[in-house]
């Protein structure tokens, strides 16, 4: 957050400036005290890990336990298929819904005409705010062995009906897909609001020295996306050991023979714990997914301030 | 100097709102043991105690103007008989199982509510239910005389620890299959000499030729019919005590000729066609196959005096056909599927205690919460039974849900016509029928074996639904879901379950 102290202007004091100042702090006073009350106070709760919770003793008075709220999931067999997953996927989320994101954007923002590019803009973010429920059932409606889309035209090409929802070699194609066409309107807004805010002048006199579109896009449009493309991936990188547990729990219908390809460490914690009640051990999940995402935070923000400072975060 | 100030009043305003919060709970807890001692007195005048109660349902609940309107007849009765007063809330199961969850790990002050017994250990673990055993005893001798013993009635506890009384309803499940009537009159099949899954197997093949199109089951992946007379030790679905009447023996169901014999049924149906294939995956319930004419026959656990009715009304007043595959059998977990439980938050726990008394011991509650109002929800007649109002059916009558099974005591209620004046003397009977499982009244702690129960429950999850429905040749994935329990440590959790139920039997 830019600190409006370094401004240094000749002559003034610092009760000149706090004057100044003073109504963009009171402005940043509620948005402040929410983070405080919402994000901040509720990280006490993290102690809930290490205990053996219970709620007539209440959080600070229950008995510790030490890491054994861990166990359950560091010692699973299953971890390494559960890390595979997770960040596999989350990999290819991102780098798909990069790249797919970037050219929409130029494509969209490239239309004339008015009504056509608003409408291209909206639709390709309404699937983004359909909810993952009803997403489930538009791709049952494509896959249903028995009335299934897919189904009903393989047969009628004279092929055998195939049971997707048992078959795991396809489901690494259909998660990514589907999270492709749900999410990647939203990366695709920011970009767009992005190239909408590029000076025209620097197009019109990039055309005057005889640049080509796509020299137009390699030199003017991509750099100027690069620091919306570098925030859009360190959000997203921040929350590569969380998975999107609609996508992965409700769109495989709970189909267990695929699990393989569709367990992530969210859907593994929720099958694991629902029927347990146990807060201590969700909590050390939970604990244990934000420990890595800040510390892949840390490393991607490092690597980005190595490659080009003034890009970093922080 | 004034940016100090300004600093001073954010930290103040801060300080203000969580002093705020703070106090408003002092002041709470304040109260806390001055109402308690209040209602001790019981005496006349003083301020209605207020009791908070939630109720779960399996279908959508009455509107809130229904449920308010029936509430304020029963507000009259409490408020006479006890000087209390009931708020009560009644949820569609999806939505009771996330509020419930919320509501105790808050410890808010829910007084009484449904809960489901699978879930007591670890409720009981994590403190969120009222040990129920001395307020039972001192404030709840309708609630122990409505049960055969005071054993029955605190069956559902750990350790000694009662976290609630179970439903009146019947106490044994049993292997059933229910055939659309329509069909079997059809073909002109009689049914009577069906008793074993071999016999069903050679009524679909008859019926299969001449209806080509239909599915003859609708499979539930959501559990399998219990072929044999099995105890599910520990309410995992996953060990069991085969022979529940003559032996104690934990073995891991999944390896048991039982489940294996189903598996291979099923799966033998589902390559001749007679499956709906996509039951492993399908969140349609398997009822709604039945209702739209597409599948012929469903299996279930429920073979009780009302089971056919309840069976019909499930799958929208389709004619059904039941029959039983398997003798009744009572375990720990069949006998208390449901309870009423008192939560740990709750303000007044004796007063709690004496309002489920109440509830469980009065006709005139029990046909309020049941039935509805009288005059307006039902009529009694000439029978004495009761019915709907002239011109009013199930789909237009304002209150009436019909639940009896979920509801504290259906058995002081006034039988609804249909049912028969003489249904829970059927019911008592039924029970009464039952084969007793040994272990009835265990509860596993599951709290030694955590971890090897969730890696366990994470691989029958991945098998369970496709081997019960069919999709998968057992001979080929029953062994590899075998193995794969094995190295998630299902040995461990049989050998802990052995050892409790060893410990619980000698102490008996």
């Amino acid at each position: 957050m830019a600190d409006p102290s370094k401004k240094r202007k000749p002559g003034s004091g610092r009760t000149v400036r706090l004057k100044r100042f003073l109504p963009l702090y009171l402005m940043m006073l509620p948005a402040f005290l929410y983070l405080l009350i919402n994000n901040y106070l509720p990280m006490g709760g993290l102690v809930l890990a290490f205990k053996k919770y219970n709620v007539q003793d209440g959080i600070w008075g229950s008995a510790w336990a030490g890491l054994s709220n861990f166990t359950f999931l560091l010692k699973n067999r299953e971890l390494p298929i559960l890390f595979r997953n997770t960040l596999g996927y989350n990999i290819c989320f991102i780098l798909v819904n990069m790249v797919l994101g970037v050219s929409l954007a130029i494509l969209i923002t490239e239309i004339r005409n008015n009504t056509f590019r608003k409408m291209a803009q909206s639709s390709v973010l309404f699937p983004f705010v359909v909810s993952i429920i009803i997403v489930s059932y538009m791709v049952r409606g494509f896959l249903d062995p028995e009335a299934g889309l897919l189904n009903h035209l393989l047969m009628s090409l004279g092929h055998k009906r195939i049971s997707w929802y048992d078959k795991e070699q396809y489901w690494p194609f259909i998660l990514i897909f589907v999270n492709t066409w749900k999410s990647v309107g939203y990366g695709c807004i920011l970009y767009i609001s992005t190239i909408m805010g590029i000076d025209m002048s620097l197009y019109e006199s990039a055309s005057l020295d005889g640049a080509s579109k796509f020299q137009k896009i390699r030199y003017i449009t991509l750099p100027f996306l690069r620091p919306t493309i570098i925030t859009v991936a360190l959000l997203a990188v921040g929350r590569i050991f969380n998975s999107d547990f609609g996508l992965f729990y409700q769109v495989p219908q709970g189909s267990g023979l695929i699990t393989n390809v569709t367990q992530t460490i969210d859907t593994f914690v929720y099958k694991a714990l629902t029927s347990q009640s146990n807060i201590g051990m969700s909590a050390a999940a939970s604990f244990f997914q934000s420990v890595i995402g800040f510390t892949m935070i840390l490393i991607f923000n490092t690597i980005t301030s190595k490659v080009s400072k003034e890009n970093a975060l922080f | 100097m004034k940016k100090v100030l300004a600093c001073l009043l954010c930290v103040l305003m801060t300080m203000g709102m969580l002093a705020g919060c703070g106090k408003g709970e002092d002041q709470s807890q304040n109260s806390k043991p001055a109402e308690s001692g209040a209602g001790d007195s019981g005496t006349p005048g003083e301020e209605p105690y207020k009791a908070r109660m939630i109720i779960a349902l399996p279908a959508a609940s009455p509107s809130e103007g229904e449920v308010s309107r029936m509430l304020e007849k029963l507000n009259e009765l409490t408020l006479e008989k006890l000087n209390m007063t009931l708020d009560l809330q009644i949820l569609p199961f999806a939505a009771y199982l996330e509020q419930i969850q919320l509501e105790l790990s808050s410890k808010s002050d829910l007084d009484i509510f449904t809960s489901v017994s699978a879930y007591g250990p670890s409720w009981v673990n994590a403190g969120y239910v009222a040990d129920m055993k001395p307020l039972l005893e001192e404030y709840g001798q309708d609630v122990l005389n409505s049960y055969a013993s005071p054993e029955v009635a605190m069956s559902p506890s750990l350790n000694g620890y009662v976290y609630g009384v179970p439903v009146h309803k019947e106490i044994s499940q049993q292997a059933t299959v229910f055939f659309r009537t329509d069909i079997l009159e059809k073909y002109n099949i009689d049914v009577s000499n069906i008793h074993s899954i071999e016999d069903v197997d050679a009524l679909y093949a008859q019926v299969a030729e001449k209806e080509p199109d239909m599915w003859m089951i609708a499979p539930d992946n959501l559990g399998m019919p219990e072929l044999s007379p099995l105890d599910y030790v520990g309410g995992l679905e996953t060990y069991a005590i085969m022979d529940p009447a003559n032996t104690t023996t934990v073995e891991n169901f999944f390896a048991t000729d039982t489940f294996k014999k189903w598996c291979t049924y099923v799966h033998k149906w589902f390559e001749n066609g007679w499956v709906n294939s996509g039951a492993a995956s399908d969140t349609e319930s398997y009822y709604s196959y039945i209702k739209s004419g597409q599948a012929f026959s469903f299996f279930s656990d429920y073979g009780h005096p009302l089971s056919e009715i309840d069976q019909e009304n499930n799958c929208g007043g389709v004619d059904l056909t039941m029959v039983q595959l398997a003798e009744p059998l009572a375990t720990t977990a069949t006998s208390a599927v449901f309870c009423y439980s008192i939560g740990s938050g709750s303000k007044d726990p004796a007063k709690a205690m004496q309002m489920l008394n109440f509830l469980m011991s009065s006709t005139e509650a029990m046909n309020l919460l049941n039935w509805g109002v009288e005059g307006e929800d039902y009529v009694v007649n000439a029978d004495g039974l009761l019915d709907y109002p002239e011109g009013k059916d199930a789909s237009t009558v304002g209150y009436h849900l019909g639940a009896g099974w979920i509801l504290p005591n259906q058995f002081v209620c006034t039988p609804w016509s249909t049912d028969g004046a003489d249904i829970y003397k059927k019911i008592e009977d039924y029970n009464a029928s039952s084969i007793i499982s040994k272990a009835m009244g265990f509860t596993f702690d599951p709290t030694p074996v955590q971890d090897q129960i969730s890696a366990v429950s994470n691989v029958r999850a991945k098998y369970y639904k496709a081997l019960i429905t069919g999709a998968v040749d057992p001979e080929e994935y029953i062994p590899i879901l075998l193995e794969e329990m094995q190295d998630a440590g299902s040995e461990d959790v049989i050998a802990e379950m052995q050892r409790q139920l060893d410990e619980w039997m000698a102490g008996r």
